[in-house]
């Protein structure tokens, strides 16, 4: 494996931990160099990138608030240079917000959700494309976008404004995909069923997972891993034909 | 044990190209074939030079006798079935509605919908762990005419396709608890002879440039499509189509 030639590199937004870090380290055991973005837990990406070096594979752990621009720039031009150029962006950052109704939802959280989740993806998107898309001198590449099953269902009661952020992610999954494929760039979406991370215990209490479990007709939550196999494969030639949809992976969710 | 998966239709096209790919990816193969016998048994020879067992099942699917004599059949000869493939399928002749027979009309739902919920019950009861089996996977092809809907050319196929999807919800939901995974993969404009049977045989040619991606889709491309969903990797994907249109 460590004598292995690289299988590209790849970005991932959020990769610190749950489906992101999940992501790298797979990432890493099939060949890629993995750029480990986080906002805040330093340490904890210093260890997925640590774990995806011992992969046998480069890794950098790079600090960026994507729902900033000026993040965003400083970003692409760190991974530019340590690891060269990218071929795959995973937009995986993505924060839900506390439960709740919107009758009840303020302002500041519905900017923050749509910031990152919205905006951040549509930014990263942008610097990707200008680096891969052959039109621009590049080698194509792919962008895969973890949205979730909540686009469709729409999250009543839970987080309507975090459902509303993944539908307009599977719509730049559609626009964007149509407008690059002719340019050697895939963009394709994969959506998350109820995973096993941190971003319910963030969003509802420590209970909420065990009680959405229930709900899931494959009657247990996701694993990050599984959904981490669902990304890669999109990313791989496997999928080459793949543009422009979203594939849910939400256990019949 | 090897895994022992039956592909309809899997003489040609895209069922042959993911009766090999399953061979490759480990899988002993039943290859279903209809009349073409010649095909089919191509496909098994290949299969077989991988070092996998193979065998070529002929069966209408849209014959109930056919089915149930062609699951037995792969039990006896490879073993308890784990996959389905619900690959057979039939456009009839391109047209308007309005000109198209009620021959064309009956016998694309009679292959593509009661020829696939009559494979997928078979399927059901041999590996339903509430029927004693050890679960397994239900692949439908479907296609991207399920959004488009074709319209001059076969609507009837379209609404045949979009049956099919709703059966991957539906039977996917109603089986998520038995260990079967249902799922569709939604297939672009693909080479294959699907076009000539349907008249038009340099259809994927004459559209490729239009798709988005600028090419027709490659049978073993939407192949690698159906045996990723087959995978224990696609372990949470259920009730759900994946589309592999290029775009389209």
């Amino acid at each position: 494996m460590n004598a292995a030639k690289s299988n590209g590199v790849v970005l991932i937004t959020g990769a610190s931990r749950g489906i992101g870090a999940a992501t790298a380290r797979l990432a890493a055991k099939r060949g890629y160099d993995v750029a480990v973005n986080y906002v805040a837990n330093e340490a904890a990406a210093a260890k997925v990138a640590g774990e995806v070096e011992a992969a046998g594979r480069r890794a950098i752990a790079v600090k960026a608030d994507v729902g900033r621009e000026a993040d965003i720039l400083a970003m692409f031009a760190a991974v530019d240079k340590k690891l060269g150029p990218i071929t795959a962006l995973v937009n995986n950052a993505g924060i839900a917000g506390k439960t709740g109704r919107v009758e009840d939802v303020t302002a500041d959280m519905v900017k923050a959700v749509l910031d990152i989740n919205v905006f951040g993806a549509l930014l990263c998107a942008r610097e990707a494309v200008r680096r891969m898309s052959t039109k621009r001198g590049g080698k194509g590449g792919v962008i895969v976008n973890v949205s979730s099953g909540a686009a469709t269902r729409g999250s009543p009661n839970s987080y309507v404004w975090y459902a509303a952020s993944k539908a307009a992610l599977d719509a730049i999954t559609m626009g964007l995909g149509l407008e690059v494929a002719g340019e050697g760039i895939r963009v394709v979406g994969m959506a998350a069923g109820v995973t096993e991370t941190e971003i319910h215990a963030a969003a509802g209490g420590p209970g909420r997972l065990a009680q959405m479990a229930k709900l899931v007709p494959l009657g247990r939550v996701a694993q990050p891993e599984e959904m981490a196999e669902a990304i890669l494969w999109l990313m791989s030639d496997g999928a080459r034909y793949c543009t422009a949809a979203t594939l849910r992976a939400g256990g019949g969710l | 044990m090897t895994k022992v998966v039956l592909v309809t239709g899997g003489g040609r096209g895209i069922g042959a190209a993911t009766a090999r790919l399953l061979a490759k990816h480990g899988y002993d193969v039943a290859a279903n074939y209809q009349s073409n016998i010649t095909a089919a048994a191509k496909v098994v020879r290949e299969i077989e030079a991988m070092g996998r067992k193979a065998l070529a099942i002929q069966g209408d699917v849209a014959k109930e006798a056919d089915v149930v004599r062609m699951m037995s059949g792969v039990e006896e000869r490879l073993g308890p079935l784990h996959g389905l493939v619900n690959n057979a399928g039939i456009t009839g002749r391109i047209s308007r509605l309005d000109e198209a027979s009620a021959a064309t009309i009956q016998s694309t739902m009679d292959i593509n919908v009661v020829g696939a919920l009559l494979c997928a019950r078979e399927a059901v009861k041999r590996m339903s762990t509430k029927h004693g089996g050890a679960g397994g996977v239900i692949v439908n092809v479907s296609s991207v005419a399920t959004t488009l809907g074709s319209p001059n050319t076969y609507v009837w196929y379209a609404a045949s396709k979009a049956a099919i999807d709703a059966m991957t919800l539906g039977l996917g939901l109603e089986v998520a608890r038995e260990g079967i995974r249902v799922v569709g993969v939604a297939a672009g404009l693909t080479d294959t002879d699907l076009h000539a049977a349907g008249g038009q045989p340099d259809r994927a040619r004459a559209i490729g440039p239009q798709v988005p991606m600028g090419r027709a889709a490659q049978p073993g491309d939407i192949a690698e499509a159906i045996v990723w969903l087959m995978s224990d990797a696609a372990a949470y994907c259920t009730a759900t189509t994946l589309r592999v249109g290029g775009g389209r």
